[in-house]
């Protein structure tokens, strides 16, 4: 049986342009990888980040500092994947996402 | 009998009953639901949301199989916004908690978050909204299985003719029974525009508004080369119209045969044809049509596609798939030539918002002042020119010192990949397109500098004549057959043959036959022209002779209207290849 876990992180919006068109279908299509619950949290709005929908209407801007929270089986990969895409910028290799 | 003219993008004439559909208002006819009926409903909802990602699904595949991954990305955005938990979570939850109906329910949920969107003051999210309108249309056009379900379920031939049609709708299209389509909105560049031309069915957008005067069913004549849709016509039209068709019918397949042969003169001049082409996909049709090569290879694609500016790997690969297919044959590659009429989201930004686009920050003028973005194209370029033949052009050249500029960047990059000691062709010819009259003015001092020409005919008449071609309030003074372009043509001739230096035409002027006389007997010997066109061209080449040639274009140069010039061309054109001229109007 796996352990449960809740894993709470900050993370930074770095994109010039915040959370918009592709960092947030990355967000959505790595989050969907996990079977954890993700959110994140600014300015006291709370965003499932499996929803592209709940993304957009959180609006953070560049700089703005996040709260991940995941919970859930998988919830220190799930932690690690999401932080790991903000501090890289979502940089990408290749051509995955346009 | 009522005729309206648009904006032809893709070829050929049809006629049949017509389809017409309306721009969209869906009327919700029930906001409740009954509280026994619920699950039922919710049921519906989610039948309604499985459907809608399977059309989404298979629209991605399409659109990647026939214009590339990239476009097919437009509907994996669409897709993840369909299977989202927050959409159906406040969806069931309407339906569940206050027993309204699925329709309401979406339509409600949806227009709330495009709503808020647009309310955040933000491009990027704004624009998003429109996005989300779109997933709202599908899933109610799903849940009330009316509106565009007669595209669906069609058992005749139809013309289609259309407010608008959504890309997923024209990709979708049961070209079985839809000879063709029309629409009252819509531009050239617009993704509409572009599948039409992929799925080779004639297409006419810009109509303005029309569909007012039509209710369905009537006889529509659809000319898809002209850019005409005819309602109603009069007996006479209908039976001209069938007989040009049966004659096009005999020389589809008669110009099918020029594919294999080479363009040559009766007297043994032979002319280089070569095709124009947007997307990578498109070299094919220039192969399969016995071209001498790719005359023209925008790039605008690139950047128009997608949400990030292409890395150099992305021109890469999509320049090697041309010059590999192209073998030894030339390929010249055009630096972006972007502005205007198109503006990519992620140069928006760049763009001043001036009263004169036209006459504004565009092209090379771009590309000259973003460097990083021009070199990463001119590495790409410089990569691919080991696998094959390739040359680089420079659009919208205006000034010696933009070519001499574009050419020190060229140079610069050339110099960065010896560094790096990655392959090139250091000798790739390097040449220019003559679109502003002011490289035609100057255009023996340009022939020093360059290794070869190529006319932009389409500016270049816009730029000399001041019209904006799609403003039809003006665009009556854009002729290809305007004495003043004429002389300039000859003008960039006479001095590139002083200079040994070759010149190509590759605007819209050397696609149509009729012109093809009047460029050879001024001394051009090479054309690029749109791939569909380049068995009509080697038909008008073969039927002719450079005597002949020289003859006609003496004459037409003589003319002092536009009207006189192309009517006199019009003319020889019928005299040396009679069916061709029928094919092309009525």
């Amino acid at each position: 049986m796996e352990s449960e876990g809740v894993v709470c992180r900050h993370v930074r919006v770095t994109p010039e342009e915040g959370l918009h068109l592709r960092p947030l279908q990355m967000l959505v299509r790595k989050a969907l990888t996990f079977s954890s619950t993700i959110t994140l949290t600014f300015d006291g709005r709370r965003a499932d980040v499996k929803s592209a929908f709940d993304l957009m209407l959180l609006a953070a801007p560049t700089g703005a500092i996040l709260s991940l929270e995941t919970s859930g089986s998988d919830a220190a990969a799930a932690a690690d994947a999401i932080s790991e895409l903000f501090e890289t910028g979502f940089s990408i290799s290749g051509s995955e996402v346009r | 009998m009522k005729v309206y003219t648009g904006i032809a993008v893709s070829p050929g004439v049809v006629t049949g009953p017509v389809l017409v559909l309306g721009s969209e208002n869906f009327r919700i006819p029930r906001k409740y639901v009954n509280r026994d009926a619920i699950d039922d409903e919710i049921h519906r909802f989610h039948a309604a949301l499985e459907d809608v990602c399977r059309d989404i699904k298979s629209n991605e595949q399409l659109v990647s199989a026939q214009l590339g991954a990239q476009y097919g990305a437009i509907f994996s955005a669409h897709l993840q916004m369909a299977q989202d938990p927050r959409l159906i979570r406040e969806v069931e939850a309407l339906i569940r908690e206050q027993t309204r109906s699925p329709e309401f329910a979406v339509s409600r949920v949806l227009r709330s978050y495009a709503d808020q969107l647009e309310k955040m003051g933000d491009r990027y999210l704004s624009e998003r909204a429109l996005d989300i309108f779109d997933l709202e249309k599908r899933l109610l056009r799903q849940l009330l299985g009316e509106s565009r379900q007669e595209l669906r379920n069609l058992t005749e031939p139809v013309i289609v003719l259309a407010h608008d049609l959504t890309p997923s709708e024209t990709a979708t299209l049961d070209t079985k029974f839809v000879l063709g389509f029309a629409t009252e909105v819509g531009g050239r560049t617009s993704h509409t525009a572009i599948l039409a031309g992929a799925l080779e069915i004639p297409a006419i957008v810009g109509l303005g508004r029309c569909l007012a005067g039509v209710s369905g069913g009537e006889t529509v004549i659809l000319d898809g080369d002209n850019g005409r849709v005819i309602i109603d016509p009069d007996s006479e039209t209908v039976a001209r119209v069938q007989d040009m068709q049966i004659r096009s019918e005999k020389i589809r397949t008669r110009l099918g045969l020029m594919e294999a042969l080479p363009a040559e003169t009766e007297d043994g001049q032979r002319v280089t044809i070569c095709g124009n082409i947007e997307f990578p996909e498109e070299v094919r049709h220039c192969i399969k049509r016995g071209a001498d090569g790719v005359g023209l290879y925008r790039t605008e694609f690139l950047f128009l596609s997608g949400n990030r500016e292409p890395s150099e790997s992305d021109h890469y690969e999509a320049y090697c798939r041309v010059v590999e297919a192209c073998g030894d044959l030339p390929v010249v590659i055009r630096t972006l030539d972007i502005g205007a009429d198109k503006v990519p989201q992620l140069l928006a930004s760049q763009f001043s918002k001036s009263q004169n686009p036209m006459l504004g920050l565009r092209s090379i003028r771009l590309s000259l002042i973003n460097t990083p973005m021009f070199k990463r194209q001119l590495r790409a370029i410089l990569r691919a020119s080991v696998h094959g033949n390739v040359r680089v052009m420079f659009p919208l050249i205006s000034t010696l010192l933009e070519f001499r500029q574009a050419k020190m960047i060229l140079m610069d990059v050339m110099e960065d990949l010896e560094d790096e000691g990655i392959p090139f062709q250091r000798n790739i010819p390097i040449g220019m397109m003559v679109e502003v009259p002011s490289a035609v003015i100057l255009a023996e001092e340009f022939a020093r500098e360059v290794d070869f020409f190529s006319i932009g005919t389409n500016d270049l008449i816009q730029y000399t004549l001041a019209c904006d071609r799609s403003d039809p309030a003006v665009a009556n003074l854009y002729r290809s057959g305007d004495p003043s372009i004429l002389r300039l043509i000859q003008m960039v001739l006479r001095a590139a043959e002083k200079h040994g230096k070759p010149v190509t035409v590759c605007g819209q002027m050397s696609s149509e036959p009729r012109f093809i006389p009047l460029l050879l007997g001024m001394g051009l010997r090479s054309l690029s022209a749109t791939p569909q066109a380049i068995p009509r061209l080697k038909e008008v080449v073969r039927n002719l002779s450079i005597s002949e040639a020289v003859r006609i274009s003496q004459h037409a140069s003589s003319l002092d209207l536009a009207r006189d010039v192309e009517h006199y061309l019009q003319g020889e054109l019928s005299r040396l290849c009679p069916d061709l001229v029928d094919t092309i109007g009525f």
